[in-house]
């Protein structure tokens, strides 16, 4: 099944139209140099993300973790283009960020937030659809994105009216229909129990799978982190930056049971712990930050 | 089924108490201000089934609904703009609470001088008066929106009109219905108070002139149609509201 097609869909706000001319190294989906961002206080303003840079591959999995307050929700909005980051720049397919793209997906935290509780799960899904696409292809596009997570049997329920569980799941047909190139989601199981999680955990992985879509997921969940990406970005420090990249070695055939015992996951466990506790003893140093 | 004829009992017993005490105190009755309501019940067959029905009622009911329509058209409109422009509306704040605390009953003289003394001056204190409600709710409800709708607004680059009519009306509409009740209640009485000033027809005219011409048990039976009036109106209200928010979440609709 293919549902990415950011080709057919014009680019809606600030990105600049001129793509990067192609060069000789591998093409990055996303790259993201020396981003920066302030708030405004009252006296002045706080330094939050500072010279924080990586590349996200096409059809990656990536899964940013760091201590809680450090800034993870923040650099999630600066690559979704919700907050203009302060310096540095995002690129996303080779064009500059300077507002919402249509080649961003976006799966909130909250999904009794996100979604319109007044649509059904299918006018959900379809309405960033709307104006971009013909009737037909739409239907077709929310069709195969409900058929996807597994809810083409309440496409007429209305959000309240499902679990907390499938609600995220519309909230990620909603994405998935978009047809980004880049999926973001963050602490989309926060809110969710275990059993659910592992449940939407999996179907992550199998939408990836299946759509090619490259994904950063924000957790701060150490294990949810290692059982889902192909390589985690640490951030830590005040102002945070990138302390760590890790690639998870676990291969692309994942379940809940095997892979989390595999010596590798434990080994892995320990080494992101070690880094978190660490930064999350230096904020601490320094004040903390939230 | 049970539950609602339990309501209705609930809800019957004490007009039907209040009535027959009216009726049977009221039997008889001498006084001229407070005469029987036999008498009063009789005229009120009399003179409203048809004939003033189709001469006071119906222009009065025109200009009370022209009234509360365009007041909620206009309360929503602007209250739909005013609340996705936080800093337009910081800035006119003052002017709207000054516009608000008059009330549109201190302008009816004004609106006569410069609208005479039709239809539309009463349209117009109608809406001026009712407009406050829907306009005030809307903006706060606008306002009030859930910052994570604006995030799905913008990442996922919804269009201006959608924005609007698909995502802030539907979002702010449960709060719009509580304003258009209260909105409702301001029509109605506007409506008496204008037909009161200088008017050859409608309801508040023809309460007005039976008390005028010493026709108690006229101007009796008028107050008990408008009360009538009043609650079918509200009857048909809810019965709206609840039709347009079938598809909201049970706590929502505030039962």
């Amino acid at each position: 099944m293919t549902i990415t097609g950011s080709d057919e869909m014009s680019t809606h706000a600030g990105a600049s139209a001129n793509p990067e001319p192609a060069t000789g190294a591998p093409h990055k989906l996303v790259t993201i140099r020396d981003v920066g961002h302030d708030y405004p206080t009252r006296d002045g303003h706080r330094t939050v993300l500072d010279k924080v840079s990586f590349d996200v591959n096409p059809g990656e999995f990536i899964c940013i973790v760091g201590p809680s307050g450090v800034g993870k929700t923040t650099i999630l909005r600066c690559i979704a283009g919700l907050q203009p980051s302060t310096r540095g720049e995002v690129k996303v397919n080779g064009r500059v960020l300077t507002g919402p793209s249509s080649d961003v997906g976006l799966v909130f935290q909250d999904y009794s937030r996100s979604l319109m509780p007044w649509m059904s799960v299918t006018d959900n899904v379809a309405l960033p659809l709307r104006k971009r696409l013909t009737r037909v292809e739409r239907e077709r596009r929310v069709t195969a994105a409900l058929r996807e997570v597994g809810l083409d049997q309440h496409t007429e329920s209305k959000p309240w009216q499902l679990s907390g569980g499938m609600q995220q799941r519309v909230a990620i047909a909603r994405a998935l229909a978009f047809g980004a190139p880049l999926l973001l989601m963050d602490e989309p199981f926060a809110s969710v129990d275990a059993q659910t999680r592992a449940e939407l955990e999996d179907l992550s992985l199998r939408v990836r799978e299946d759509s090619g879509q490259a994904v950063i997921l924000i957790t701060h969940d150490i294990d949810e982190s290692i059982y889902l990406a192909d390589r985690i970005i640490v951030l830590g420090g005040s102002p945070a930056s990138v302390i760590a990249e890790l690639t998870v070695p676990l291969g692309s055939n994942r379940d809940q049971i095997n892979t989390k015992s595999l010596p590798e996951f434990a080994e892995l466990r320990k080494t992101v712990h070690t880094l978190i506790q660490e930064a999350s003893r230096s904020m601490g140093q320094k004040g903390g930050s939230k | 089924m049970i539950r609602s004829a339990r309501t209705a009992l609930l809800q019957l017993w004490l007009p039907v108490l209040l009535i027959s005490l009216w009726w049977f105190l009221s039997v008889g009755s001498t006084s001229l201000y407070f005469p029987a309501l036999s008498d009063i019940l009789d005229a009120v067959g009399r003179l409203w089934l048809f004939e003033h029905a189709v001469s006071d009622l119906l222009p009065s009911m025109r200009n009370m609904l022209t009234g509360f329509v365009l007041a909620v058209a206009i309360g929503v409109t602007l209250g739909l703009i005013l609340g996705s422009l936080p800093r337009l509306l910081d800035a006119i704040e003052p002017e709207l609470e000054f516009a608000r605390a008059l009330p549109a009953v201190a302008i009816l003289p004004i609106a006569i001088l410069v609208l005479g003394l039709g239809d539309n001056m009463r349209v117009f204190v109608i809406t001026l008066g009712a407009v406050w409600p829907v306009l005030l709710n809307t903006t706060a409800a606008v306002r009030g929106i859930d910052p994570t709708v604006r995030d799905v607004e913008s990442a996922f680059g919804i269009d201006r009109v959608s924005r609007y009519l698909r995502i802030r009306l539907p979002a702010a509409l449960p709060q719009i219905l509580s304003g258009a009740r209260i909105s409702l209640y301001i029509s109605i009485a506007l409506l008496v108070i204008s037909e009161m000033q200088g008017a050859g027809q409608g309801i508040g005219h023809f309460i007005l002139a039976s008390q005028r011409d010493y026709a108690v048990v006229d101007m009796w039976s008028g107050v008990i149609v408008l009360g009538v009036i009043g609650y079918l109106l509200q009857l048909a209200f809810r019965a709206g509201e609840a039709a347009l928010l079938r598809n909201y979440p049970p706590q929502r609709t505030g039962k």
